[in-house]
């Protein structure tokens, strides 16, 4: 009897972890959701492994790779041609553009512009970063993007951008110190980031495994039982009525537009509606500004929302139209920008 | 609520003991009709009362249908049901397809009848259950069967909510004298139920929507694909159809197994067919029995000379491929199968194709091989027309073929469609050969079979959790 049960459980488990892996691999093969695609880089923290392949489907359909350097796009060196016109995109989830492939993106789109204008000279590079706000676009233009060298470094921000509780243990961090800021490189000896970094390594190059920290994050926001309950879910009255607190331009925000705006090369687009606060610091710096929320606005009033996903119904990044308008904005001042540069 | 989410796990975790544990039939089968509404219900409750309206009026013809002596008053309340049942199906489902036809059609002559157009939800399941009950008023019109005589059993031949929203549809003669015995599953039809329930959901839920997610996105802007990305996306809608369907096939078998109630097997393999009329016996199984019985066969079949044969079978095949939605792709397409089902008869000149491969050589698995591919390039072509929105996407898929491109993702796609290409084949290859679809009882140790099941419902519990659930795609039918 025991023995049966032995035999059972041994055959049990051996089919299972066999199936198990069956499973991953097909998962893998598929592509039904990516395998991590981040590093962990010394001075960038959480850097992007070149050569790995993207898959999203949260809003869009996007499939793509990261560059053989570890940035989006094509494998532009880090040293430039000098006969050539460097551009660099920075910014967050709405810069990276994981919903749509990358012949649809700004990026491409304002590339090919560019180049019809200036001659095939024109190089445009995307250091967007999902989950990066003010600060750590600016730790990641002080350690990477500036190696790049570029002639012109579009900064785009959004509201979200200035959301000082979004800190990551495993990115560099920015200390005030009177009037400058300070980059601290202190997430490498924290616990936290030896464990992630422990903890990465496996869970990283397993999809399933990956899959189940997703389950993990939809727990931890709360949204495990209207998955679960779907119709019969009725939020608290408490959730809903969530206050939000009226927005402050935090010190360290200010200095970090402050101090980016003194580099020649910046030029901040506003993709969105920015609390005014935020616009009267970037016009303080006197450097060039491009407005597109105007345009995709406008859009939106005439009923055709450049944020909207017909596939999955959700409302988020931009859509193909709004990569198009969004570049078509970009390119009227731009263009005007880098007539003045060259002469 | 669909089949590939918690809420139906949930539902049918309580549904099932307080099932087993009802003491008589009675009650059994009136649980279940309650059942059978709330789960109607939750897509939209305000359709119940369509529901409940079509199962009295039939129950109620039917008896009187039975009743009456006169052939030519039995005729008349054949009629009446039909005409209901196609009123309504007609309704909410085809009224502002006919108005846009005949719209467009008008306004050569400079009118116009947009006015008519109207904002009409089609209710989930319509087509399914409208076909059922039209089959159990002619079988009780043509005396195969009586009429039931418990308005409870009847009504929960209407709305077993297994196979409520979409199919299979099922016959009385097989269902009802099983609802009216012991309701009392049995060992077997328990294990095989689990097994065909988590079989299913693995198909549907990492196959089928992992397909879906990539399909709708290139149907939804064709335009933005390269030729190369465009013919991928056909071959995954192929995968994606068959997969999700067999798929909700499965659960719904599964879960009327665990009740004590054995359902039709909806598919069986059709992408392993040799030839096109094998396809149509494999393919959705209960629909093109019912159109073969209710509409070809009464037409007249192939009794009334060659020609005419052809034309019932073209009529069959057009209004078949009406039922499945309100757009002229799908009249294309099913008028497609009837142009490939009538060559084919005409080419096998009166002799009976066989209905499965045996092995019998090497040369003769060649031979399948490549008849299998033939028919699946004919039928891959044909569901070009079911999955297009509208005219002008084919005409752009034509064009983007023919001015081919290929983009810098055409090794990936290639990847991605192997994959599922290779796993859907995987499902049917041991199907085929095990002649069952709750194949893992073919495994002699029940550890094993244990450990499989365990790890694919595992797989599908973290993906349901993690993406959204795609609807099945046959519920907007």
């Amino acid at each position: 009897m025991v023995v049966k049960s032995i035999k059972y459980i041994v055959f049990f488990l051996i089919s299972l972890c066999c199936a198990l892996l069956f499973i991953e691999i097909y998962f893998q093969k598929a592509e039904i959701y990516p395998i991590s695609t981040v590093r962990y880089d010394t001075i960038l923290g959480l850097a992007l492994y070149p050569n790995k392949k993207l898959v999203d489907f949260e809003e869009g359909f996007y499939l793509g790779k990261i560059n053989a350097i570890g940035y989006l796009g094509p494998d532009y060196p880090i040293k430039k041609s000098p006969e050539k016109i460097r551009i660099a995109l920075l910014g967050d989830s709405y810069v990276q553009g994981h919903q749509v492939f990358d012949r649809h993106h700004f990026r491409t789109l304002l590339e090919d512009t560019m180049n019809a204008i200036f001659n095939n000279k024109v190089e445009v590079l995307n250091f967007g970063r999902g989950g990066f706000v003010v600060h750590d676009s600016y730790c990641y233009y002080k350690n990477f993007v500036t190696t790049f060298n570029p002639d012109v470094i579009l900064f785009i921000i959004g509201p979200n951008d200035f959301d000082t509780n979004m800190t990551n243990v495993m990115l560099p961090s920015c200390e005030l110190y009177s009037d400058s800021i300070k980059i601290k490189y202190d997430f490498n000896s924290t616990k936290a980031f030896k464990n992630r970094l422990h903890g990465e390594f496996y869970r990283g190059k397993s999809v399933m495994l990956r899959l189940i920290t997703k389950c993990k994050e939809i727990k931890n926001t709360g949204l495990l039982f209207p998955v679960l309950l779907g119709k019969l879910y009725f939020p608290a009255a408490s959730v809903e009525n969530k206050q939000v607190a009226p927005f402050k331009l935090s010190e360290k925000h200010r200095v970090i537009l402050r101090t980016m705006g003194k580099d020649p090369r910046i030029v901040f687009v506003l993709r969105d509606m920015l609390p005014q606060d935020a616009i009267n610091e970037i016009k303080e710096t006197h450097a060039p500004i491009i407005e597109c929320s105007g345009a995709l606005n406008k859009l939106i009033q005439e009923g055709i929302d450049p944020y909207y996903w017909k596939v999955s119904r959700k409302r988020g990044h931009l859509n193909h139209l709004g990569h198009r308008v969004f570049t078509e904005e970009i390119v009227k001042e731009l263009y005007v920008i880098l007539n003045n540069k060259s002469n | 609520m669909l089949f590939n989410s918690y809420i139906f796990l949930i539902f049918l975790s309580v549904v099932l003991p307080v099932f087993y544990l009802l003491p008589s039939r009675k009650t059994k089968n009136s649980f279940l009709i309650i059942c059978g509404y709330f789960f109607y219900g939750y897509w939209d409750w305000r359709f119940c009362f369509l529901l409940a309206f079509s199962t009295i009026v039939d129950f109620l013809i039917g008896k009187i249908l039975y009743a009456t002596k006169n052939d030519t008053k039995r005729k008349i309340f054949l009629i009446i049901s039909i005409s209901i049942n196609l009123t309504i199906l007609g309704f909410f489902k085809y009224f502002n397809f006919f108005v846009d036809s005949f719209t467009t059609l008008i306004k050569i002559f400079g009118s116009d009848l947009d006015f008519l157009h109207l904002r009409i939800i089609l209710p989930v399941g319509l087509s399914f259950y409208t076909f059922q009950s039209i089959s159990y008023i002619i079988d009780v019109y043509w005396k195969k069967i009586k009429p039931e005589p418990s308005f409870i059993n009847y009504a929960l031949f209407v709305c077993f909510f297994p196979q409520l929203v979409a199919g299979p549809i099922e016959r009385a003669p097989r269902i009802l004298p099983q609802i009216s015995g012991k309701l009392v599953p049995t060992r077997a039809q328990i294990r095989i139920g689990i097994e065909l329930i988590i079989t299913g959901l693995f198909k549907k839920v990492l196959i089928g929507d992992a397909t879906g997610r990539i399909v709708d996105n290139i149907f939804l802007q064709p335009q933005l694909y390269s030729s190369f990305e465009l013919l991928m996306g056909l071959i995954l809608f192929s995968i994606q159809i068959y997969i999700d369907f067999s798929g909700y096939s499965n659960i719904a078998r599964g879960t009327a197994k665990l009740l004590g109630v054995d359902i039709i097997r909806n598919f069986q393999q059709p992408y392993l067919s040799s030839n096109i009329t094998e396809f149509w016996r494999r393919w959705h199984i209960a629909l093109s029995s019912w159109l073969k019985d209710y509409l070809y066969i009464a037409l007249g079949g192939n009794r009334k000379g060659p020609k005419r044969t052809y034309v019932n079978l073209m009529i069959t095949m057009l209004l078949g491929g009406l039922w499945h939605g309100a757009n002229w792709t799908y009249v294309i397409w099913g008028g497609l199968h009837g142009l490939y089902l009538a060559f084919h008869k005409l080419l096998l000149k009166g002799k009976k194709p066989r209905d499965s491969y045996s092995y019998n050589g090497i040369f003769s698995f060649i031979i399948f091989i490549s008849k299998a591919i033939g028919t699946y390039v004919l039928v891959l072509f044909a569901w070009l027309f079911f999955r297009s929105n509208n005219l002008n996407m084919i005409q752009l898929f034509f064009s983007k073929m023919i001015h081919w491109t290929t983009g810098d993702l055409s090794m990936r796609f290639i990847c991605i469609t192997l994959s599922f290409l290779c796993i859907t084949l995987l499902f049917d290859c041991v199907e085929y050969y095990t002649k069952e679809d709750s194949f893992l009882q073919k495994i002699r140790y029940s550890s094993v079979r244990h450990g499989i099941l365990t790890a694919m419902f595992v797989a599908v519990c973290i993906v349901m959790l993690s993406y959204e659930p795609l609807p099945f795609v046959y519920f907007q039918f």
